[in-house]
């Protein structure tokens, strides 16, 4: 007879092996990384450029070049080009953060040549067509005024100021005025000096015929480098935000969004690998304590968790959560229960065992297939750092030990050091 | 391709297995055959409120997500109106705990009242987060009783009112669960590293011995032929004006199934499509619009909506909207935009093989539907469909007594 109280022996790998990608840099300067694994022939080409803005307005205006990037060039219009990509069944997708603009393509590999030359001609040429900047301008508005509709949009953008300031582009608070400063000469501008190729970072990743990497290899090595280099701006952040309360009013919201957090730092500090730990026992993970006490045993959420978020020169920790408006209260009070918790008490070996466990499995799984190996190399190579800070990694998952934690979290995540937005 | 394997446990449990060797992990899923639609009217949002108390522990497992969290694991679950997904990936070493897990709430949950306490209590926060407390969030709480006048799609999978979900008692859960929740009414799959003989000798040893279960008979009202175009005008405090058009088309299994989706495709598929080019780009009439179908087990229903510039007529946007269902109702489409939108679903079909959770809940959706080797032919069934059939499938949905209208109103302007 079959016991089913008994629970299958696990094991968990004392090795993992990475697929780490050729790497390349090219006579132009131009960094070519490529993972050619997988099984299906599809790949992703993603093309990264520094961002380089200081202020939110400067930001305002690269967001707007870089959405824009495929609205038009000199004979051809935003439909020509968007159909291009489409019949090949390629897709084209734009994302900005103060730090970066990435340009990717997903595309089945045979049609690349196809995709490739068009996308890499839009980068030198966008041309921005004042129709199509008017489209963006009225489509960011009104998404703008459907978002402060949203208590989770409010928390997180006040929270984000609070912490970073009102003029850094990682804290300011949108508002329809900035978009007055998208004009079309200055989107020419921003293109010819912002998309850097010698500072370009390429990572292709997928299953690829030879042909088709040559193929790319040989159409970024035909890029004329003309741009100069800007110098190197460092986005504008308050040295010394001020910790506070702040509490957005939304009339007859039935939820509020909650954010508690503070400024912190990125990868290249010390304690980072080691807060990650602490932050998954807080918030990370299904079983979190977060989770456990304020939904599964409370039900004041459906959902709630905590992150640490890096950027290339600071970083932060937020726990967020939309909670009901008439538990606002009790659900602080325990928000800060398991911060203080974590502060004054050695976590059990059990828990922390679970969460070695788990953590060891999340990383298997964040290097499954191309495209996560792809991502797991750009996190590794956007903050200048090697391999071997996985190992350091994985290493540090199977060491630490509760003192550590207890230490780490007393250190960094005490109650006192949080600001608190609640929006509803 | 996705090569798989299959066998039938003498429970009748149906398993399939696609052996990928490429990765470390296994995916396993299994789907169990009722959603939303098998709810009595009276309480509705239950298939979903039972989701929750799948993970509230089984009867010989007290917490299902602690030990599989230990495995290394992962997982998550989704219900719709036809049916409940639940999957989870780990370290391939460590299968054993899935098998152990999901059987175990498959032979019998631990039914407790706290735990159906503290669920209703999240899932009402779900209701509230997602579809009360976001702009334009109750859209489908409208339009569903609009389409559907007698299929119990009229309501939405989180429930018609919160009511019916503070409504559950313990006697329905246990209910539930003994006419839903066994081998005859599930399949199970899995994809990733491990092969056919050991998934066989675990299925033998874990699954093999619940009981069968009584096959489950989905007798529901069918939606009566609709005769005459339907409209609902709604004030609502949101900044923008927004319309949603639905008309009434095959279910997934018809064979014009293809035909609707590629037309949806044309439509609004990708930033050169129909509706995004004429309508926000060149008329600038909509900051959004999108054409979509449901693709439900029983007669579905295809969607434009939109939402409107400020300052526009809601009514000029929406002639406009109509001007572009007239067309492809009217005219064939091009060769070129045909083969657009197939070499597209090529593209989706193979970035979707990508990945061993989805491969595994393909497997279990095509057999639902019929045969898991529908898996391996929808890019051949997709490429079958001509100009012509798209014509005549546009013509037959796109006609203005088988539509119903919800205007979205703002209250703010």
């Amino acid at each position: 007879m079959l016991n089913r109280t008994i629970e299958p022996g696990i094991s968990i790998p004392e090795s993992i092996n990475i697929i780490k990608p050729a790497t390349q840099t090219l006579e132009n300067g131009i960094e070519l990384n490529v993972i050619n694994a997988g099984e299906e022939e599809v790949l992703k080409l993603e093309l990264i450029f520094p961002t380089r803005v200081s202020d939110p307005g400067s930001y305002i205006v690269a967001s707007a070049t870089h959405s824009l990037i495929d609205a038009g060039i000199p004979g051809k219009d935003a439909h020509t080009i968007a159909e291009s990509f489409d019949y090949f069944g390629a897709h084209l997708q734009t994302e900005i953060t103060p730090d970066h603009k990435h340009i990717i393509l997903y595309c089945i590999s045979k049609y690349l040549p196809d995709t490739l030359p068009l996308l890499l001609q839009i980068i030198k040429e966008a041309d921005y067509p004042q129709t199509e900047i008017d489209n963006y301008i009225t489509r960011m508005k009104q998404t703008l005024v459907v978002n402060r509709e949203k208590v989770s949009w409010l928390a997180r953008v006040n929270f984000n100021s609070s912490i970073y300031g009102n003029k850094s582009p990682y804290g300011y608070i949108p508002d329809e005025s900035f978009y007055k400063l998208i004009e079309r000469d200055s989107l020419l501008q921003n293109r010819e000096e912002s998309y850097s190729w010698s500072n370009c970072i390429v990572i292709l990743s997928g299953r690829m015929p030879d042909n088709v990497i040559s193929f790319v290899k040989d159409n970024l090595a035909a890029i004329n480098i003309s741009n100069t280099i800007g110098s190197n701006v460092k986005p504008d952040v308050e040295e010394t935000p001020g910790k506070a309360k702040f509490r957005i009013e939304k009339k007859d919201a039935v939820q509020c969004g909650i954010r508690v957090g503070r400024k912190l730092f990125n990868k290249h500090h010390h304690d980072f690998q080691g807060l990650t730990v602490v932050n998954t026992i807080l918030g990370g993970y299904f079983g979190s304590r977060l989770m456990s006490n304020i939904r599964e045993d409370k039900g004041y959420t459906y959902g709630i968790g905590s992150a640490i978020i890096p950027n290339k020169d600071s970083g932060a920790f937020f726990i967020t959560s939309e909670v009901g408006a008439q538990v606002v209260e009790p659900a602080l009070k325990e928000i800060y229960f398991e911060l203080q918790r974590l502060c004054d008490e050695q976590v059990p070996e059990e828990e922390l065992n679970l969460v070695k466990n788990y953590m060891t499995g999340v990383f298997q799984r964040s290097i499954d297939g191309p495209f996560a190996l792809a991502d797991r190399y750009k996190g590794l190579r956007l903050w200048e750092l090697e391999y071997d800070y996985l190992d350091r990694y994985l290493n540090l998952i199977r060491e630490i030990d509760p003192g550590t934690i207890q230490k780490l979290a007393a250190t960094y995540l005490h109650p006192d050091m949080m600001n608190e937005v609640v929006a509803g | 391709m996705i090569h798989f394997e299959q066998f039938t446990l003498s429970n009748g449990l149906r398993v399939f297995v696609n052996n990928d060797r490429t990765t470390p992990l296994v995916a396993m899923n299994v789907l169990y055959m009722v959603g939303a639609r098998d709810e009595d009217p009276s309480q509705t949002g239950f298939a979903h409120l039972f989701e929750h108390l799948m993970f509230g522990g089984s009867v010989n497992i007290p917490s299902y997500d602690e030990p599989l969290q230990r495995a290394g694991g992962e997982n998550n679950a989704f219900t719709n109106n036809d049916f409940t997904n639940y999957y989870l990936t780990l370290p391939a070493q460590n299968i054993e705990t899935a098998f152990w897990l999901e059987s175990d709430r498959m032979l019998n949950l631990a039914f407790s009242e706290r735990s159906l306490e503290v669920q209703r209590n999240v899932v009402v926060e779900e209701f509230r987060q997602r579809y009360l407390n976001q702009p334009y969030g109750d859209v489908w709480l409208h339009l569903r009783p609009l389409a559907y006048k007698v299929h119990p799609y009229k309501w939405p999978t989180i429930g018609k009112e919160i009511a019916h979900i503070e409504d559950a008692v313990l006697d329905d859960v246990k209910q539930f669960f003994k006419r839903f929740y066994h081998p005859t009414n599930a399949i199970l799959s899995l994809s990733g590293n491990i092969d056919v003989d050991t998934a066989r000798k675990l299925c033998e040893k874990w699954f093999e011995p619940i009981a069968a279960g009584e096959k489950v008979l989905h007798e529901l009202p069918q939606e009566p032929i609709q005769t005459e175009r339907r409209e609902l005008t709604l004030h609502k405090d949101v900044p923008y004006d927004s319309i949603y058009k639905v008309w009434h088309c095959g279910a997934r299994s018809d064979k014009n199934f293809y035909a609707t989706d590629l037309l949806t495709d044309i439509l609004s598929s990708g930033k050169s499509s129909r509706l995004f080019n004429e309508l926000i780009r060149k008329q600038k009439l909509f900051t959004s619009v999108s054409a979509y179908l449901l693709g439900d087990l029983d007669k579905s229903v295809v969607v434009a909506e939109g939402r409107v510039v400020k300052g526009i007529d809601i009514k000029l946007a929406e002639a406009a909207l109509d001007a572009e269902i007239r067309k492809i109702s009217s005219e064939k489409v091009t060769a070129r935009e045909l083969t657009k939108v197939k070499q597209k679903v090529e593209s989706g079909l193979a970035f979707g093989d990508m990945n061993i959770a989805n491969k595994a809940l393909n497997l279990c959706y095509y057999e639902m539907l019929g045969d898991a080797n529908l898996l391996n032919q929808q890019k051949d069934l997709y490429s079958k469909v001509d100009a012509g059939e798209i014509l005549s499938t546009a013509s037959d949905i796109f006609k203005d007594q088988n539509s119903s209208v919800m205007y979205y109103l703002s209250n703010l302007n």
